[in-house]
């Protein structure tokens, strides 16, 4: 926990790196979507010691959604714009590397163990982003319905 | 002259949904914006279905029924283009405004320049470095990050100019970065191979794609989840058979690294 402000700031930068990649323009939502990604992050990192790591990334990402579609609403902007770059420091890339590692080496049982990590990880992130984006539909859905839908 | 205009409108949907694919948007979305856009311009009976390869809309108007396709073969994230075509979809929702106008600012937008080469080359590199510093990579780890984000840049940029397919590009891509740290490591440089990959990777990793394809399966779209997954799990075995190739590779050659 020492290096909590360090590693959020690495995140922050990492989310403006992959706004660039993604050719978001507007400085606002660079900067928007970026601070979304810290902070996700910093939720990550506050989490610390919850016991397994699922119920981290579950809730970061539930956090991360949540202000995506609220960014969303308040700018007029679609929240993938937010939610993509946001949740970039989440995506378990690491837990594939170790995964392959492993299987380089030859040990099968932490190569399962962490090739099922990174299944759980991004499992928890998907669920995260599917409860947020279900709940704020339905919300928003039942004052607005379509009027072409027959 | 009503025929006309409705081959007008249909032309101008087909384009703006190719439009919003193209960038990186939802298939809901896509539907979304053609059905609005269709009724803001007074069709009230029309039928718009989107897949991430191919787009189809039917006008029905006094008794004659108009179809228009569109084929798509691939996609990308421009997040600031899908920003700029929502707005307008948008805008043609609460005030239609002429159709030669709308077809003008259409192709306004999409002919709008992305970031200079240099700028998202450098951005690359920051995503790279900053992830690797993130995990507690030292600054020279950081440092070769940057390069290998730029491999990577570089690589899926050319292959994707050369129609190389999606297995291939994210293959070559993560075999060229893992090689590097590798190499540096055989030479008894004092970095990482570990943090510098796993920070290079994500520029990879399909973590985008995963979120998108939740989002699919919510409003229902589960063909195009489906067609997203694979391609989600297709690109993360790719990746993984480009970290475990150079790394058996050197094993061999150099002894254990």
């Amino acid at each position: 926990m020492d290096r909590f402000l360090p590693q959020c700031c690495f995140a922050f930068l990492a989310c403006v790196g992959f706004s660039i990649v993604f050719d978001v323009k507007k400085p606002k939502f660079v900067f928007l979507s970026s601070l979304i990604g810290a902070i996700g992050w910093a939720v990550f990192l506050l989490m610390d010691g919850v016991g397994s790591d699922v119920p981290r990334y579950l809730v970061a990402t539930v956090a991360v959604s949540t202000l995506s579609e609220l960014c969303a609403r308040i700018w007029k902007a679609p929240a993938t714009i937010f939610l993509l770059i946001g949740i970039v420091p989440l995506v378990p890339g690491s837990g594939l590397y170790y995964a392959m590692n492993f299987l380089i080496l030859g040990n099968y049982a932490m190569f399962a163990k962490k090739g099922l990590q990174t299944v759980a990880y991004a499992g928890a992130i998907a669920v995260g982003v599917s409860m947020v984006t279900s709940i704020v539909r339905m919300i928003f859905w039942k004052h607005k319905p379509l009027h072409h839908r027959k | 002259m009503e025929a006309d205009n409705i081959n007008q409108c249909l032309n101008f949907c087909c384009e703006i949904a190719r439009q919003l694919i193209r960038n990186g948007a939802e298939m809901y979305r896509v539907e979304e914006s053609a059905r609005r856009i269709l009724d803001a311009y007074g069709y009230q009976s029309h039928e718009v279905f989107a897949i991430p390869a191919c787009v189809l809309i039917t006008i029905e108007w006094d008794g004659k029924n108009y179809t228009k396709s569109v084929r798509l073969r691939s996609s990308a994230n421009n997040l600031d283009k899908l920003e700029k075509l929502n707005n307008l979809c948008r805008q043609i929702c609460a005030a239609p405004i002429d159709l030669e106008d709308a077809i003008a600012r259409l192709r306004g937008i999409v002919s709008e320049p992305d970031y200079p080469l240099w700028v998202s080359y450098f951005g690359s590199g920051c995503v790279a470095m900053f992830f690797t510093l993130l995990w507690g990579g030292h600054l020279l780890d950081a440092g070769v990050s940057f390069f290998c984000g730029l491999i990577v840049k570089f690589t899926t940029r050319k292959m994707t100019k050369w129609d190389a397919n999606i297995f291939f590009i994210n293959l070559c891509a993560s075999m060229l970065l893992v090689t590097v740290p590798v190499f540096l490591r055989f030479l008894a440089c004092p970095v990482h191979p570990d943090m510098i990959i796993i920070g290079a990777i994500m520029l990879l990793v399909p973590g985008v794609a995963i979120t998108n394809v939740m989002r699919d399966v919510i409003v229902g779209d589960f063909l195009t989840a489906i067609s997203k997954l694979s391609e989600v799990l297709i690109v993360a075995l790719a990746i993984a058979i480009g970290i475990a190739l150079p790394y058996s590779l050197a094993r061999v050659l150099f002894g254990v690294i």
